[in-house]
């Protein structure tokens, strides 16, 4: 089972020569040298609805297909974020892209745009395309149109349009009809990642099914905006904030791409569309249900269809008390795989696993070394064939807050295994292996030939000894590597890059037209990283880990130690921004917040020895804030003393503190609101992140931070984000504080890193400690050597 | 001690708070085991963190640069043994430091040729390592050791016999060895002179009985110098024996300034001298810096004998020293199982928890080995026999010795296997600017900023605890000259100890009429030298202007061959052997003289020069006297005066004359006023020049082939 989803399909990773296939039942009419498999498709949260099923489902539908105008996705949009560049004598890369499972394709069409080297031969050379493995079209080869932007508009058979979808791209190339070098630079072909695939396709209305859920009111794998109404027909308390809030973690949890924001409707079903009802009304859930089945149970769950918009599907969460809505909630959720009819009821609370520090599934697990079968999207991405160089480049999410010193030997320890085809050394052949993430090569080393280095090999075995040198037939060789990549806490992401390097001397021999022949590199699966050993300790506030990670709070995935305090006059948009923050939180953490609660401000006991994060309207007069002596506004920002001494002294040597700009310039009455981080005053080892809207724009521009990617986030971090119309506006005003631990050696290694000149002043008194104590030993040594024989 | 309270009266001007904690530190009990453990203690942790710390390269070379700074100014302000230590310490954490880092970060070889490479490097540097740490430890404190006054009951003072071995050396040279023994001030019944001629030779044995004094010869000349030692001393019975090489003069002050010692320490058992140079060591003579460049045994007798009598582990040299006869009958004579007996027997005779001393007053004189050749044949027997009992007789292990002992006669032996490490550093840049082999696998500048505090900071402290005895990068010239030929001695007598034959010094011998190139001697090093010009050329037009390696990596390499080309450089000029005009070696003195003419006129002058069968006078302006009449020349010591008549060879204001057939008496007469006189050695003792290690390295270069008007004036090199 695939626990870690770390590759976010946002970043298709593609990699040549290797191939992704969700069809199984492909065949394919070139003779492709890479080895074929199938995708383990058993990712959790998807489910693949097939073009039968789907065809099924329309015939069982009760109401029209919706026909919806047509969909125009850029490769780009699809992740795609360079041009695609193909280059070799045989080469491919991959497009994903899904479609709604409640949709089915009517037409779909690909708009290209690409170049190809004037050099390609027209009889020799084309560019397939592949869907789904199966073959789309090629473009041939033109002479005269080499080095010109190219445009073509190939449809694609709605037949071979799937839910996932698999669009290849491959290069086959050729310069001469006698020998070639297959990496000759004039075999490249470009292809615009701003071609489009445009998508017309037709809405099919579900039955009412509990089965479906999350379907229709979200899809995981839509690339779109989605919005999920949520509708409050009782009383909204906390317990029911707390429902609500589980259920859109839970739906930032399952989706994969795209924003989901949740408006909200106190007292009124919306018209059209699908929504969330949360009830404690026996009636009323008796009048919208227009089924035959019906159930008295305290907790349950209903779907019916809307009653003013026969395509839309309302949800309907009945509790006859807040608590009964958190069971339905919580039932829906840890069972939404078994659910079926359109009715379910629940007696009591599922029973919750007890989550533990840091395993969230966005993250690298710390309990141990992690297989790459387990990093790796697929299986088949380990294996490679290739004319020089293969790259097995792959993300890896880690714990915002690991900390490790330095030193070379220190960090995120990687064992590879790895195979590869013995370089031809007789041929004047080398090969590296070279392990690099994106700024640095961590570990290179150079391949050896068995025979020549495995010098007792051959002295344990001497009929090694007297083999010929000249076998022609490569053999396939295993070696390993152990390093440590160094931790840099600024970028938790790890591009991990293992390749490996083949080089060839001047002359080569011509095999089959090929200067070179092909070589085959391999990972093996059970090669380890390894975090496990880390310690977790990071300077605080630090904004930037919360909009990435969720970090503090996401520690543990379920948020059992976060409260969330929301007092005073609850407004639609106060909910829905507390509602997108939750969705946001579930998509971070890939894991839904089944164990946070919301608690009114003066219920201190309950929270002070929890992270916070309150939703405070500027309006309104908090006793607890104001109890904290917490400057909410940000017109001037009074850098403390405290601070200003640290940061001098640290500045002195080493300036590892985040730009501080008291004097940004905005205009206070342009503030709309305000997002702080700082240290929890009821405990020191809790945060305390703060919203405070200073207007009804803030509640909009603060989902549209949290709906939006993360490209856009490198704008928040420090210790506050001020928040106008005009832009974000981020600064660090806020006392510095520590979270984690760090081991004796560390964080003394800690404290004096951080104070150079402390460093200095440390060794120049280990030196005076060292000095006098042998000073004073040396002195009483030639005392007693002089007094030698005197009586 | 005298330190000690420099430093008390200096910082009791500054800070009476310094003054009290200093007062409050010595009343702790240092020797107390518990104390020791507990600074042990302390001291590890702190170090392990100062030494592990990482620090990115920048910071680490900022860290550097202030410690030189700091050291470089400590070492220049304060002159006492506190801040020797201050010194020694942070060269040690500069040095830990690096290598722990090297250790940590630069050994993760790409192939396994780099890897093998790698770690020969590796191991060459820990050698320097091991060698910097136990010199640190050796000369932590050197021992100032003072001559004890003898009882004055003439009475008490022991028999003492003097032996004087010789195997082939020229009877000119040995007369007046015998002779200046023979004059020493020791009550005669009890002084008794033992002339050893292993050569056999018949006009030795009439030098002898003419002169009165033992005369003994074998048969064979088993076990050499030892064998010749150990069977006068079956043949002789006084309790004290003085042991003088037949080149070494003693002043008649010796034995009255030494055994004062055996008198204080009853557990004594040898008291050794400096061994003092009047003639220039081939090395000096061939660069022209006698006087001005202290020479190897200077920093051997100024500090090294110092540190190890602190440690009571001084070694007995084989000449110019004292020993008891009943330890060293105790350990069966004189050592024979390695060809280096003198430090063979010293490390015997401690075993026996006997105690060693060592004088720093010359009171000795003599020729060093007259040729490059003779040169490096005795420093070969050296790292022979040093290996020798490295093997067999290990003075890590074994009873009796405490570990001071042991961890100095260590570095006295471990210090000759420089060979391999020496030949390794100057062939290692080669491996990347030829091969482009990274045996040293780090970015350069991290490199630099490693190396850099290491390497300086290890001059420093070595400039401050050698102080006027050894000029900084000096030793470079005498270790690399030596390593192609010590390599090979001293591997396989750590191998085999048997193999090996036994080499004479040759002394006293005539260098050549002219100048020559010792093509013998220089092979290897212009091989090396060759070698690593090539690798200057290719590795800068290859790697630096056809941009085929990484310009910080080839320039560390680059400037690392320059530094192995200046020292080559050096020692292929050295391998140039100028020419000596004189048969007998001449000791340039000013002694007052007077000369009688036949006409009862008196000239008061003063000698420049005097040797064994003649000497040079410095007539007053105006005053000449022409070549070929006999003069009566008095010199004078004190008040007394010898007359001896000789001829004057060449003539003028400043004369040479010449004693023909030199008579028994006047022979006497001579050495009494010039070699044997009590204060001749001692006053030039220590004083050497004071060079500040920068400044040592430009004289250095001065002498590489760098310098292009040694090249030209190679002819007129001046002659002694």
């Amino acid at each position: 089972m695939l626990k870690i989803p770390l590759l976010k399909n946002r970043y298709i990773k593609t990699c040549l020569f290797s191939f992704i296939y969700l069809i199984p039942t492909s065949t394919f009419f070139i003779e492709p040298a890479t080895v074929f498999a199938k995708i383990n498709t058993n990712q959790q949260n998807e489910k693949q609805v097939t073009s039968v099923e789907k065809d099924e489902a329309i015939k069982n539908s009760l109401v029209p297909i919706e026909q919806k105008p047509p969909h125009i996705l850029t490769f780009q949009k699809l992740g795609i974020e360079s041009p695609i560049v193909l280059r070799g004598i045989e080469s491919e890369q991959n497009i994903n892209f899904k479609i709604r499972s409640d949709e089915v394709v009517s037409s779909a069409k690909l708009n290209l745009s690409f170049y190809y080297s004037k050099q390609l031969l027209s009889e020799l050379s084309q560019i397939n395309i592949l869907m789904n493995g199966e073959p789309l079209d090629a473009i041939n080869i033109e002479d005269g149109l080499g080095g010109q932007r190219i445009n073509k508009t190939i449809e694609i058979p709605k037949e071979l349009v799937s839910d996932n979808n698999v669009l290849t791209f491959q290069l086959i190339a050729h310069y001469s009809k006698e020998c070639e070098d297959p990496r000759d630079s004039r075999l490249w072909s470009v292809i615009s990642n701003y071609s489009t695939i445009e998508i017309v396709s037709k809405q099919f209305v579900l039955q009412n099914d509990l089965q479906y859920f999350p379907l229709p009111f979200l899809d995981a794998q839509d690339v779109k905006k989605t919005s999920v109404p949520f509708v409050f027909l009782n009383k909204l308390g906390k317990t029911t904030l707390e429902s609500a809030g589980i259920l859109a973690s839970y739906f930032g949890s399952i989706s994969n791409n795209n924003n989901i924001d949740y408006p909200v409707h106190f007292n009124n079903i919306p018209k059209k569309g699908n929504a969330i009802v949360f009830l404690d009304n026996l009636d009323t859930l008796n009048s919208l249900n227009n089924s035959t089945d019906s159930s008295n149970s305290d907790s349950q769950l209903l779907i019916v269809s809307n009653p003013t918009d026969q395509t839309g599907k309302l949800l309907l969460v009945y509790g006859k008390n807040p608590e009964d809505q958190k069971t339905t909630i919580l039932n829906l959720i840890s069972k939404s795989n078994k659910l079926s009819g359109n009715l379910a009821a629940f007696s009591s609370k599922p029973i919750m696993e007890r989550r533990r520090p840091y395993d969230s599934p966005a993250w690298l697990q710390t309990d141990g070394p992690v297989k790459f079968s387990q990093v790796y999207p697929n299986l088949n991405s380990l294996n490679a064939t290739s004319y020089g160089t293969s790259t097995f480049p792959v993300d890896i999410n880690l714990p915002p807050d690991l900390f490790a010193l330095t030193n070379k030997n220190n960090g995120i320890k990687i064992d590879i295994k790895y195979s590869y085809d013995e370089p031809n050394f007789s041929k004047g052949q080398s090969a590296k292996f070279i392990i690099s993430t994106d700024d640095q090569i961590i570990r290179a080393t150079t391949l050896n030939s068995s025979s020549k280095n495995n010098f007792f090999e051959n002295v344990l075995n001497p009929t090694n000894f007297f083999k010929s040198k000249n076998v022609e037939n490569v053999r396939f060789l295993d070696g390993s590597l152990s390093t440590h990549v160094p931790v840099e806490q600024k970028n938790s992401l790890l591009k991990l890059k293992p390749s490996f390097n083949y080089n060839y001397s001047n002359k080569m021999d011509c095999v089959n037209n090929l200067m070179i022949a092909s070589t085959k590199q391999s990972i093996n699966p059970n090669s380890t990283i390894d975090i496990s050993n880390l310690s977790h300790f990071i300077k605080m506030p630090n904004l930037a880990v919360f909009k990435t990670h969720g970090y503090p709070f996401s520690r543990m995935a379920d948020l059992s130690d976060t409260s969330f305090i929301i007092s005073g006059e609850l407004s639609p948009s106060m909910v829905k921004s507390y509602l997108n923050v939750l969705g946001w939180f579930g998509k971070s953490i890939r894991f839904p917040a089944v164990s946070m609660t919301v608690n009114n401000e003066n219920e201190v006991d309950q929270f002070k020895q929890k992270n916070l994060i309150i939703f405070n309207n500027a309006s309104y007069n908090s006793k607890l804030l104001s109890s904290w002596d917490i400057s909410i506004d940000s017109g001037v920002v009074s850098d403390s003393y405290l601070n200003k001494i640290n940061r001098f002294f640290s500045k002195l040597i080493k300036d590892d503190s985040e730009p501080v700009n008291p004097t940004q310039n905005f205009n206070q009455s342009d503030v709309k609101a305000n997002i702080l981080e700082f240290q929890s005053p009821l405990s020191n080892k809790n945060t305390v992140v703060l919203f405070s809207f200073n207007s009804e724009d803030g509640f909009k521009l603060i989902d549209d931070i949290f709906g939006e990617s993360d490209e856009l986030s490198g704008k928040v971090y420090g210790s506050r984000t001020v928040i106008t119309n005009q832009g974000k506006y981020s600064l660090s005003d806020q006392s510095e504080y520590y979270l984690g631990s760090l081991t004796l050696t560390e964080s003394l290694f800690f404290f004096l890193a951080k104070y150079p000149l402390f460093f200095v002043f440390f060794t120049v008194l280990v030196i005076l400690f060292l000095s006098i104590a042998s000073y004073y030993l040396l002195r009483d040594l030639i005392k007693k050597r002089s007094n030698v024989g005197k009586i | 001690m005298n330190s000690f309270t420099t430093l008390k009266q200096e910082s009791a001007k500054k800070n009476s708070l310094i003054d009290n904690l200093s007062a409050h530190l010595s009343t702790i009990n240092w020797s107390n085991p518990l104390i020791r453990i507990l600074v042990l203690g302390i001291s590890s942790i702190l170090l392990y963190i100062v030494i592990s710390f990482p620090l990115d390269y920048k910071m680490q070379f900022v860290f550097g640069v202030a410690f030189i700074i700091l050291s470089a100014y400590i070492s220049k302000k304060f002159d006492n043994r506190f801040a020797v230590l201050l010194v020694i310490f942070m060269s040690f954490i500069m040095t830990m430091r690096y290598f722990y880092w090297r250790f940590t970060t630069t050994l993760e070889f790409e192939s396994s040729l780099e890897a093998v490479l790698g770690y020969l490097l590796l191991s060459a540097e820990l050698y320097g390592l091991v060698i910097m740490l136990l010199g640190y430890f050796q000369n932590a404190w050197p021992y100032k050791r003072e001559s004890v006054p003898l009882p004055k009951d003439e009475n008490l003072w022991p028999h003492v016999d003097i032996f004087v071995p010789t195997y082939n050396e020229p009877l000119s040279i040995v007369k007046i060895t015998i002779v200046a023994a023979k004059l020493m001030d020791w009550p005669a019944d009890k002084l008794h002179v033992y002339l050893l001629d292993d050569g056999n030779r018949p006009e030795f044995k009439k030098f002898a009985s003419d002169l009165g004094v033992n005369y003994i010869a074998r048969k064979d000349n088993r076990h050499a110098k030892a064998g010749n030692l150990n069977n006068a001393l079956k043949e002789s019975k006084s309790e004290f024996v003085a042991i003088f090489d037949c080149d070494h003069i003693p002043c008649r002050s010796f034995l009255q300034m030494t055994m004062g010692l055996f008198f204080k320490d009853n557990k004594l058992a040898i008291v050794q001298t400096p061994h003092y140079f009047f003639s220039p060591d081939p090395i000096e003579r061939n660069l022209k810096v006698h006087g001005e460049v202290p020479n190897e045994g200077e920093l051997f007798y100024g500090i090294v004998q110092e540190g190890n009598d602190f440690w009571n582990a001084s070694f007995f040299c084989g000449s110019c020293a004292v020993l008891k006869r009943k330890p060293l009958e105790e350990v069966g004579g004189v050592a024979v199982e390695t060809v280096t007996e003198d430090a063979h027997t010293a490390l015997k005779i401690s075993r026996l928890g006997y105690n060693l001393s060592y004088l720093a007053i010359p009171l000795a004189a003599g020729l060093a080995t007259d040729s490059l050749f003779a040169h490096v044949n005795q420093r070969i027997r050296w790292a022979r026999g040093m290996a020798q009992i490295f093997r067999i007789d290990n003075p890590f292990f074994g009873k009796g010795l405490k570990f001071g002992q042991r961890i100095c006669y260590s570095t006295a032996m471990v210090g000759f296997f420089y060979g391999v490490p020496r030949v390794l550093f100057l062939l290692a840049p080669l491996a990347y600017l030829l091969a482009g082999l990274q045996i040293y696998q780090a970015f350069a500048l991290t490199v630099f900023s490693f190396a850099i505090p290491h390497v300086v900071m290890s001059q420093i402290a070595g400039h401050k605890v050698q102080a006027q005895f050894r000029h900084s990068f000096w030793g470079e010239i005498y270790d690399t000259l030596l390593a192609p030929y010590v390599l090979l001695p001293v591997l396989v007598a750590l191998i085999n100890p048997k193999l090996g034959s036994f080499n004479v010094t040759k002394k006293g011998g005539q260098t050549s009429a002219n100048d020559y190139f010792d093509l013998r001697i220089a092979a290897p090093i212009i091989i090396l030298l060759g070698l690593n010009i090539f690798g200057l050329f290719y590795g800068t037009i290859h790697k630096i202007v056809l941009e085929n390696g990484d310009v910080y990596t080839s320039l560390l390499n680059l400037v690392w061959v320059v530094f192995n080309i200046i020292i080559l450089g050096a020692c292929v000029f050295v391998a140039l052997e100028a020419r000596e005009l004189r048969s007998t070696p001449r000791v340039q003195m000013t002694l007052p003289a007077a000369i009688y003419l036949p006409n009862g006129k008196t000239i008061f002058c003063s000698t420049t020069n005097f040797s064994s069968n003649g000497f040079g006078l410095l007539l007053p302006d105006g005053c000449n006297i022409p070549a070929g009449s006999t003069l009566s020349v008095g010199i004078f010591r004190g008040k007394e005066e010898s007359v001896i008549t000789a001829k004057v060879k060449k003539g003028g204001n400043e004369l040479g004359l010449e004693i023909e057939k030199i008579s028994q008496e006047d022979l006497i007469k001579l050495v009494n006023v010039t070699f044997s006189r009590a204060d001749n050695w001692a006053k030039d003792w220590g004083n050497n020049r004071r060079v500040s290690p920068l400044a040592s390295l430009k004289e250095l270069m001065g002498h590489g082939v760098v310098s292009p008007k040694k090249l030209l004036n190679l002819r007129d090199l001046k002659k002694i």
